[in-house]
Parts: structure tokens; C-alpha cells; sequence
């Protein structure tokens, strides 16, 4: 820190500091530590590749006897919680004796903590009702690998079904994928939605 | 000595000053991620396994946000497409992809497909709640044979933030 004597009119003298280099070096040291310190991710992604030679429409159906894992989803609009069908095994979500549904969206005019809230009774609805079953889901997966790591995997959803279950279910897939190994694991969406509306 | 001082006009050192403006310019820059002006306020599923979502160039990746259309507030049940904050009809949308997916395409044509693989990401976001059809709609634009794109990413929420 640089202080230098400054003379006064009356020949008395007063010590200034000169605060300019340290709030350049503090300014300089606050940039270094922005650029090396690693930020906290926002958001993460999940990668799924389409047939690359032909378009999903067109590919033609294979005859193909090998067994493949298909998860079916299928989701009722009155309960919202989705039924995961195995080897025509059907893994409910249970909603216990009390038949608790999905919490309903708080109004347009909701504040900030109220959707937070809400978001927060979503998460929980989701942890009790249906992680169990994705659990189920990932376990018979994994019996299946680990029987046969080449056997191809399988998605079918239903339209109606919410994305946060079909992303669930991918999930699944690749998390038991990554335990066994299977470095490019063959994950198909099969399924055609119904006609856009107006098309 | 004292009365000359007095009569020199004072001067103002504007060093320190653009030394902070300068540090600050550089410290905004580097703290705002201009790609997040592309994202929708939505709530992302949830996935353990999902990898962090590095920044990708601009030019290879598409960022899909579909948002459900709101009506005096409340949700209609619709959701629409939409692209750096622009909106885009369906047409309009697979038109997008098509030039999108033109910019970079592989070397080689596969046998009988009508264009190349395209080189392109399409980032696909949408709520949890969203129907899995909304996505299918947009996974049969990017198979379209004249777009061919196949590389598909969705977004996904980081568990550590629950």
C-alpha cells in the first residue's frame, strides 16, 4: 500500500493512502477466482439418437425374434400417475388406500413461494409413487443385462404420458447400462404418436 | 508557492476510474452466459444420469422449448414451440429444422435416404408435465427424410438442486 506525505498549506503534514492499486489488484483477483472456480451447472442433459438412415415413419418394421426389454407406459388422465407394463407384467404405481393424485397447479395468479411449493408436492408425489416402481423397473432390467448385456432396449409411450416419466424410465435404462458396462447401449422409442391436431 | 497552487485549476485523474470500468466491463462479460437467453422458465425432469450440458457452439445445436399456451393465465393444454424466444407454428418449425440441419451435413448419403445425417443437435426442453406426444411430433420432424437429423439430447434437471 503506497502512503505518501502530503504537505498542507500550514507546513503540517498528513499521511494519504491511495487506495487505487488495491482496488485494482482486489478487482483482478475477484475476476482470477470467477474464471477458475467451476460454476454450477444449470442444467444437464440426456442423449438419445434417432434411426440415422431412414425417418421414423418410414422405418420399415424388422422381423426380429430376438427378446427385447420393453418398458410400456401407459398413463390414465384421471389418476396422472403412470403404469409401467414388463413382459406383460404391470407395475402400478400404488396410490394407497387414501388414492392420492397428482397435486393440482396453483392458479395463474400464484406467487413465487406458492409455486415453489406446488413444485415441491409434485417432487414428493413422485418420490413415493412412482420411484418405487422405476426401482422395480431398473432391478428387472438389470436381471435381464446382465443375463444377456446385447439384448436391445425398448420405450413405449403411450401420448398422453408426461415426459418427466419416459425421461424416468430412460434414466433407468441408461443408469443399468452404465453398471454393466454396455458402453452404446441400443435404447429405441417405438410407438407413433397420434396425427397433430390440424395436420 | 501556497497562492500559485490555489490558482492552478483542478484536475481530475480519470485512470483509477476506467481501471474499474474496464475491470467491470470484463467481470459482467465474463459472468453472463449469453446461451441461458435461450431458455424457457420451465420445471426439467429429473434424471440421475443425465451428463452436465456443456456449452455447445451455437451453430450445432437447435434448443427446443416447448412451453404450454396460457390463456387469461391458466394453462390450455396446448404447448407450442419455441426458439430463441420466437415462437414457431409447426411448419414453421420443421422449415427451421430443415435449413438448420442443411448447415452441416455428413459426407456421406446412406442407401436410400434422400439427404445425408445431418450434423446438427436438437436440444429438446420441456416441462415434466408435458404429453410425451408433444416430443414425438418433434422427433418425427427431425427423422423427416429431407432433415435427416438424429442426434437428440433432453434436458434435465440436476438432482443436487432438489
Amino acid at each position: 500500500m503506497a502512503c505518501e506525505a502530503a504537505k498542507k498549506g500550514d507546513g503540517s503534514e498528513a499521511f494519504e493512502i491511495n487506495l487505487t492499486p488495491m482496488i485494482d489488484v482486489v478487482f483482478q483477483l475477484i475476476i482470477f477466482f470467477m474464471c477458475a472456480m467451476k460454476f454450477k451447472t444449470l442444467e444437464q442433459k440426456i442423449e438419445a439418437f434417432l434411426p440415422k438412415d431412414r425417418g421414423l415413419a418410414k422405418t420399415p418394421q424388422k422381423i426380429d425374434e430376438k427378446v427385447k426389454i420393453t418398458v410400456k407406459i401407459t398413463q390414465t388422465e384421471q389418476e396422472g400417475v403412470p403404469h409401467f407394463i414388463m413382459f406383460n407384467e404391470d407395475i402400478r404405481a400404488d396410490l394407497g388406500a387414501n388414492k392420492r393424485r397428482l397435486p393440482s397447479p396453483p392458479s395463474a395468479k400464484a406467487t413465487g413461494s406458492a409455486l415453489k411449493e406446488y413444485n415441491a408436492q409434485r417432487e414428493a408425489h413422485f418420490r413415493t409413487y412412482v420411484q418405487p416402481k422405476i426401482d422395480i423397473i431398473k432391478q428387472k432390467i438389470r436381471d435381464y443385462l446382465k443375463e444377456d448385456p446385447t439384448l436391445p432396449c425398448e420405450i413405449d409411450s403411450g401420448p398422453h404420458v408426461r415426459h418427466e416419466y419416459v425421461i424416468a424410465v430412460l434414466d433407468a435404462f441408461i443408469e443399468v447400462c452404465h453398471e454393466q458396462s454396455i458402453k452404446e447401449p441400443e435404447i429405441t422409442f417405438v410407438g407413433e404418436p397420434p396425427p397433430r391436431p390440424g395436420s | 508557492m501556497a497562492k500559485r497552487q490555489s490558482e492552478e485549476a483542478p484536475s481530475l485523474s480519470m485512470t483509477p476510474m476506467i481501471d474499474i470500468v474496464f475491470n467491470l466491463v470484463i467481470f459482467f462479460l465474463i459472468v453472463t452466459d449469453l446461451t441461458q437467453k435461450e431458455l424457457e422458465n420451465l420445471v426439467l425432469p429429473l434424471a440421475l444420469k443425465a451428463k452436465e450440458d456443456k456449452a455447445v457452439e451455437d451453430e450445432e445445436r437447435v434448443i427446443i422449448n416447448l412451453v404450454e399456451k396460457r390463456q387469461d393465465g391458466e394453462g390450455t393444454g396446448t404447448y407450442q414451440a419455441i426458439v430463441k424466444k420466437k415462437p414457431y407454428t409447426h411448419e414453421a418449425l420443421k422449415q427451421l429444422l430443415e435449413q438448420r440441419a442443411n448447415t452441416a451435413r455428413e459426407p456421406d448419403i446412406l442407401p436410400g435416404a434422400l439427404v445425408a445425417p445431418s450434423k446438427i443437435y436438437v436440444l429438446i426442453r420441456a416441462d415434466r408435465s408435458t404429453p410425451w406426444q408433444e416430443v414425438q411430433w418433434i422427433m418425427q420432424d427431425c427423422a423427416d427424410p429431407h432433415v435427416a437429423i438424429w442426434k437428440l439430447q433432453f434436458a434435465t434437471r440436476d438432482p443436487g438442486e432438489d
